[in-house]
């Protein structure tokens, strides 16, 4: 008998690029899957590639709320609480009870590591100053070519955030949950556990401080 | 027909965020389609929505195998630790929680029934507390000293032993009892009364009435003391077998081998061996004291005196030199009193210094007088913001403004008297001599003032980067600019008499003394610069550049502070280093001088103060927030600093808070007992800050 190797190593390599096309659109498959079901997978399979596909729809929302609501923290300190946030929610997305509230439940282990960090620190109020900080200047991705326009929106959004940064914890966790990662009411109340009517009150209130900061300097 | 209704771009930006209800979000929604007029509301707020809806969303470049790698570790680790946590986990993940969903209610009830047995299950109630404590002391055979767990259960009974120090402590029901140096005493509750024992030394005990008929029983030797509400102080020498009480207030019973006596108040009963002693304390000369003094009079009989405090209200912290004694009712020693600077401080409440040479009764009752907020006396609009630090000449401040004008404001009549026009921004402080008035702007122009009209005398331009103040001595005016260049400069006509070049830039202020200037420079060196021959007398490096840190001279020793954190103190005639200080953080401020002490803010938030001779550190004092202006002394004996976060803190020489104020406020000037602030909003405040005469 003879073997026809190179028969063989040609249907093999076929064979694994086929593999590999496979493997390859099961991954996009998945990415296209709802967090629930990606949750179930998780608990029964514990793979890492699921809780990757997470990792990077959340990421960078995340480091968002934790920059803004850890106002003036450099970036390494920011980057050591992420690095938290994604352990402990590694870690206990067996336990999770709901798989329906996956997001609403990451936001509130982001939100129990910062205030953790925050009372080990002892710091109540946030002082900043608008602009001192380089971590804080973001590149301006190249939508418009008016650069005068984004030369005022970059100052109006300075001003208020910097405003933002000022303010009670209270009312900055619901402002950054708003105006940053842009959740809903009924999310924000899952999060913080208030319901709906006190959020709407509290961000009114808010509202109505950053309204009369922003009257006083001259943009309303 | 209802009006269209006019919104403030305020309203519409509420309107955006989706914060009104439906029927408010429809009647704006038809405002905004066929509005008339108002466009400008619309785009305002548009703007803004805009601006923060584009607000960039950052990039988070970390690599998720780190993290697992991490959480792995974390989980090897904790496993490896405890077993028995292991252990409890297993059982956690795979039959609790799986339970929880449907046994909720179960453990809830549970939980009830836990918390339900806890609250009524008979627990031993604390019911000795140990108000002060001073020295060497043990309770229970242990050393106690302040800081342990202050409260004890009576089960089994509590002995105290004093040995240097005294102790004072409270038994439920408000009985207060001292104890003096060098004493022993057993506490015990059997069958619902109080039985004290004491084996040596001496004690008193203040007890309230109650109906009860024998709330303490007291043992010494074989001397049994019945009593329901008196004040007293009982004594026991076990050398000699001698047993005192002096009775202040009340009755007491006492029985001695089966024979009873009864003690009427304000009377001294003692007990020699079998020999029974009586005294009348009413016949000696005690009747100008008030009840409470007798304790100093009472323990005057067995060499203690000392000073008895009470205050209203009671349990606030009295402290000597710094440090805090005990709390009140407290009993000052006369050792103690000898080397004395007390005052008593609560929380929320004024503090009240104490000066024992004037008091002339025995005893001292104090009511502590609740802080409130400072008085204010007037507020002022000033047209314009303030761009620099405000200067007060007598009754008038000078506020440079941002419109480019300096004003002069008149206190007393709180309005400003004149204007004087610069061509640019005024960023530093001006300075006043004898009627004239120099600014310096930041275009590089020196002008002289007349104080009283407001009217240029003369005016030069002197290069730009003027960044410290101007000095005046002697007839001139020296500048230093972050050109390198110290000018000397005539005041009358502003002519320049002579200049001295350096290399690099001058940003901090300077002081002239003693014919020499002393300026630190931003290539870190502190030069002592002589002005009649320009020569430089000596030269000091730091590790870095000094850039806002004006020395100050006291004795011998000039000091001053550089970038490096640093507080060094040098010989001003020698230039010899004396000694240096690290605080540890970067410093932007000056020192001050207070009592022998030097005293820094640094950018961290910490207070330091030094001892000015030799350099080590007294004591800290931590504010939270970062600390960018500089400290100032008020009436010679408060620390005032402000902080980033425009909160006040006033701290006396010994480090300890007296009280916090927060405004936004800008710059502040303290004078007599007001203190002027400049707020953020362009209002001029007038603050009457300390309401007891100081």
């Amino acid at each position: 008998m003879y073997y026809n190797i190179s028969l063989i190593k040609s249907q093999l390599s076929s064979d694994n690029s086929k593999l590999k096309n496979r493997v390859r659109e099961l991954k996009e498959n998945l990415k296209k899957l709802p967090d629930e079901k990606l949750v179930e997978i998780f608990r029964s399979d514990k793979s890492n590639e699921v809780f990757g596909i997470l990792y990077e729809r959340y990421k960078n929302m995340i480091y968002a709320y934790v920059k803004k609501f850890l106002y003036t923290t450099p970036e390494d300190i920011a980057g050591e609480v992420m690095h938290d946030i994604f352990i402990s929610a590694y870690l206990s997305l067996v336990k999770i009870k709901n798989p329906l509230a996956f997001k609403v439940w990451l936001y509130q282990i982001a939100r129990r590591t910062c205030l953790k960090y925050i009372r080990s620190v002892k710091f109540s109020t946030v002082s900043i100053e608008a602009g001192s900080d380089p971590s804080h200047t973001f590149d301006i991705p190249d939508k418009k070519i008016n650069i005068e326009k984004e030369y005022i929106e970059k100052e109006i959004r300075l001003a208020v955030f910097d405003q933002i940064g000022r303010m009670d914890k209270q009312f900055r966790e619901i402002v950054i949950l708003k105006f940053v990662n842009k959740l809903t009411f009924e999310e924000i109340s899952g999060i913080i556990k208030i319901p709906v009517r006190t959020i709407k009150y509290k961000l009114n209130r808010a509202f109505d401080r950053i309204n009369k900061k922003l009257e006083r300097e001259g943009y309303l | 027909m209802k009006q269209n209704n006019i919104y403030s771009s305020g309203d519409l930006l509420k309107y955006f965020f989706g914060l009104f209800s439906k029927k408010k979000r429809a009647r704006i929604k038809e405002y905004l389609e066929h509005g008339k007029g108002r466009n400008q509301e619309i785009t305002k707020a548009v703007n803004i929505k805009n601006a923060i809806d584009n607000e960039p969303i950052p990039e988070y470049k970390e690599d998720l195998n780190i993290i697992i790698k991490k959480a792995l570790k974390l989980k090897e680790r904790k496993k490896q630790e405890d077993p028995f946590q292991k252990w409890l986990q297993f059982i956690r993940e795979n039959v609790i929680i799986p339970l929880s969903y449907k046994w909720k209610y179960a453990a809830a009830v549970m939980g009830i029934i836990i918390l339900g047995i806890i609250l009524f299950l008979p627990q031993p109630k604390p019911e000795v507390y140990v108000t002060g404590a001073n020295g060497d002391l043990m309770i229970d055979d242990q050393d106690f000293f302040s800081g342990k767990r202050s409260k004890f259960s009576l089960k089994r009974g509590i002995r105290i032993q004093t040995g240097d120090g005294k102790i004072s402590f409270q038994i439920r029901d408000k009985k207060i009892i001292l104890m003096q140096k060098e004493s022993d005493c057993t506490l015990t509750r059997e069958e619902g009364t109080l039985h004290l024992k004491l084996v040596k030394g001496s004690i008193f005990c203040n007890i309230k009435r109650s109906q009860d008929a024998a709330v303490l029983l007291v043992h010494a030797g074989e001397i049994q003391f019945k009593i329901t509400g008196t004040k007293f102080t009982l004594t026991r020498e076990k050398t000699e077998n001698i047993v005192t009480m002096e009775l202040l207030e009340g009755r007491v019973e006492a029985q001695f081998r089966d024979k009873s006596y009864t003690i009427t108040d304000r009377s001294l009963f003692q007990i020699k061996g079998t020999q029974i002693l009586r005294r009348d304390l009413n016949k000696m000369e005690l009747k100008k004291f008030r009840s409470f003094n007798e304790v100093q009079f009472i323990s005057g009989l067995h060499n203690s005196k000392g000073l008895f405090i009470e205050t209203d209200p009671s349990d606030s912290t009295v402290f000597n030199k710094g440090k805090a004694v005990g709390k009140t009712p407290y009993f000052m020693a006369e050792d103690i009193k000898k080397e004395y600077d007390l005052f008593v401080f609560k929380n929320g409440y004024l503090a009240e210094e104490i000066d024992i040479k004037n008091i002339k009764q025995k005893g001292l009752q104090m009511k502590l007088k609740k802080r409130s907020e400072p008085e204010l006396l007037w507020k002022y609009r000033s047209p314009v913001p303030a761009t620099a630090n405000p200067l007060k000449v007598d009754s008038f401040l000078i506020i440079p403004g941002e419109d480019n004008i300096v004003y002069k404001f008149s206190l007393t009549a709180k309005k400003m008297t004149w204007g004087f026009h610069v061509k640019d921004k005024v960023t530093i402080k001006p300075c006043f001599y004898k009627d004239t008035l120099y600014i310096s702007s930041s275009d590089g122009s020196l002008y002289a003032v007349d104080f009283k009209t407001g009217r240029l005398i003369w005016q030069k331009q002197v290069g730009k980067l003027v960044y410290s103040e101007i000095v005046v001595y002697e007839q001139n005016l020296y500048l230093a600019t972050g050109k390198g260049i110290i000018y000397c400069m005539d005041k009358k006509n502003g002519n320049i008499m002579w200049h001295k070049e350096f290399p690099n830039a001058f940003y901090s202020p300077f002081i002239i003394n003693n014919d020499t200037i002393y300026i630190g420079n931003i290539d870190g060196y502190l030069y002592a610069i002589n002005i009649r021959n320009r020569k430089i007398k000596w030269k000091i490096q730091t590790q870095a550049e000094i850039v806002s840190s004006k020395p100050f001279i006291k004795d011998d020793l000039i000091f001053f502070t550089s970038n490096d954190g640093i507080v060094y103190a040098v010989e001003h005639r020698s230039g010899r280093l004396r000694w240096k200080y690290r605080t540890g953080s970067s410093l932007f401020t000056s020192p001050i001088y207070l009592d022998g002490l030097v005293i820094i803010t640094a950018n961290n938030g910490l207070i330091h103060a030094l001892q000015s001779s030799t350099g080590t550190l007294k004591w800290k004092y931590n504010t939270g927030e970062d600390i960018l202006s500089n400290p100032v002394i008020f009436n010679n004996r408060y620390i005032f600093a402000g902080d980033k976060n425009n909160t006040l803190y006033i701290l006396n020489k010994y480090g300890i808070l007296f009280s916090r104020y927060g405004q936004a406020f800008k710059y502040y000037i303290l004078y007599d007992k007001n203190v002027i602030m400049f707020g953020r909003d362009n209002i001029v405040y007038n603050f009457q800050l300390i309401q007891k005469a100081d």
